[in-house]
């Protein structure tokens, strides 16, 4: 065993997932199931019926004491007036330069007490930037370790929840919570999700883990539920224009850049990154994350150089299959000048130029309701 | 996982099965099952020279994309082009429907020495752990 191989982390969960005949693939220093029976089954299965994610690798954080509110409020582009205990809001956080950190789901508790989700592969970083900002009043805590993540996506997810909860959850609000009894601990189950279907997802003491495994599977599995791998989590969210962090957004790239505008309230007195985004807007964005889809029968790749006539004018940031529209199809983030709907692009793959062009996002959106979807991956 | 015996095996993964001075190659249920869902075959050329453990052909699961190694070297004599609509031939039957091409060996000493099955199933066994 190298040393690598020590620091990798594995779900509470591992062998019972390999025991289901999960095959593993490494994501942010972790483990984690890739997909169980194929991608394809499982990314028709959320689309149709209902799938289980463990997303338990993603970092929570407990934002408490007098003054929090105000504080995050500086800290995220978002603005916290639209949320009231019961209610979840998705911002990026951003650094001086504007560039975005991380993006993340912010959730109140009570007043003045926040729960705070942030993509596993940032948990340090966040951790160290929140503790760095936080005001002596202020307590951020770093709770990733002893708790556990549940997704349940899919159009009858509403009926797997309140078999176990009840109807109070199916009748959660898109981007609200409400915190549940379960056995000899609470959870707290929100509608939110990472799919773009109807979903919920549930936080939860890591001792819990088992047991609403198994309440979930018990309730889901005669509705079509499946568990679902990272590999169609990837699909799904991409399909839906789901921002993957570290990506299609880094440090360097700001919200305006990346069409998180909707994230953004510039009219806040002020926020991290403020000045920033405001010298970007007065001066011009010079590039827009935009949606392609291969005229080729190629697929194309993050990393893929993207070009018009001839010219470089960015790169792919996410490229894949889609189950859903059987094409292949992703996002670039490139010169603003080229960012024309419609407009013909050149994907350099493997040195040979294939053809794409832009189109409209998200490339899938579901038609019976119009909830609003969005998670930090 | 099924390893077919009248095959012989690269350690990179692909099959091959010689008759009449052609060796057919493809990619084994292990190598299929690693990948999943197949989406794109990008096959050589006919005509075009290859050299053994050199990559000649790519094969795009829904991840990612993936180098095919030649097990022989040789001149591909044949393609099979049916994967270019049905990609997930590979996964359904990568031993039989789900060919990639064939090659016409410049000798047959570099097939003889490729692992038998048994061997190979070894491999994979050392490589779990």
């Amino acid at each position: 065993m190298t040393v690598a191989d020590a620091e990798v982390k594995r779900l509470p969960l591992h062998s019972t997932y390999a025991q289901a005949g999960a095959r593993f693939i490494q994501f942010a220093l972790w483990e984690v199931p890739v997909y169980f029976t194929g991608i394809l089954d499982e990314h028709q299965a959320v689309r149709t019926r209902a799938g289980f994610f463990d997303i338990s690798h993603m970092g929570e954080f407990r934002v408490t004491g007098s003054g929090s509110r105000a504080w995050l409020d500086h800290l995220i582009t978002n603005a916290m007036e639209k949320l009231m205990p019961g209610k979840a809001m998705y911002s990026p956080m951003l650094n001086e330069r504007g560039g975005i950190i991380d993006d993340l789901i912010v959730y109140e508790l009570a007043a003045e007490n926040y729960l705070v989700i942030v993509n596993a592969g940032n948990i340090q970083k966040d951790f160290a930037w929140m503790s760095s900002q936080a005001p002596s009043s202020v307590q951020v805590e770093n709770r990733s370790a002893g708790r556990g993540i549940f997704a349940v996506q899919g159009p009858v997810s509403p009926a797997v929840l309140s078999s176990i909860f009840g109807q109070a959850a199916a009748s959660i609000p898109p981007f609200h919570f409400l915190e549940l009894p379960f056995e000899s601990g609470k959870i707290i189950l929100a509608r939110t999700g990472y799919t773009g279907e109807d979903g919920f997802e549930i936080f939860f003491d890591q001792n819990l883990s088992l047991s609403l495994y198994q309440a979930l599977k018990k309730a889901g599995e005669p509705l079509g539920m499946k568990p679902i791998g990272f590999g169609a989590r990837d699909t799904l969210r991409l399909e839906a224009r789901l921002l993957l962090h570290g990506h299609d957004m880094n440090e360097s790239v700001t919200p305006l850049e990346c069409g998180l505008s909707w994230t953004v309230d510039l009219t806040k007195k002020d926020f991290v990154g403020l000045p920033a985004l405001l010298r970007q807007q007065s001066e011009g964005i010079s590039r827009a994350l935009v949606g392609f889809e291969m005229i080729s029968r190629t697929p194309a790749r993050e990393h893929y150089k993207v070009c018009v006539d001839g010219r470089e004018v960015g790169e792919v940031t996410s490229g894949t299959f889609s189950p859903t529209l059987k094409k292949n199809i992703g996002l670039a983030l490139i010169e603003n000048n080229a960012a024309i709907l419609g407009n013909e692009l050149e994907i350099i793959v493997r040195d040979v130029p294939q053809k794409a062009k832009i189109v409209k996002t998200p490339f899938y959106k579901r038609s019976c309701h119009s909830r609003e979807s969005g998670n930090p991956g | 996982m099924n390893f077919p015996s009248d095959l012989k095996y690269a350690k990179t993964h692909e099959w091959a099965r010689t008759s009449s001075n052609e060796v057919t190659c493809g990619i084994t249920e292990y190598a299929q099952k690693e990948l999943s869902d197949v989406v794109y075959v990008e096959l050589p050329k006919i005509g075009a020279g290859v050299k053994q453990g050199v990559p000649c052909c790519i094969v795009e699961s829904v991840k990612a994309a993936f180098d095919i190694y030649a097990p022989v070297s040789g001149t591909i004599t044949a393609v099979n082009s049916s994967l270019e609509a049905e990609p997930a031939k590979v996964n359904r039957d990568p031993y039989g429907e789900g060919w990639f091409f064939k090659i016409k060996p410049s000798s047959s000493d570099e097939f003889n020495r490729l692992m038998s099955a048994q061997e190979y199933e070894h491999v994979l066994s050392e490589s779990a752990h």
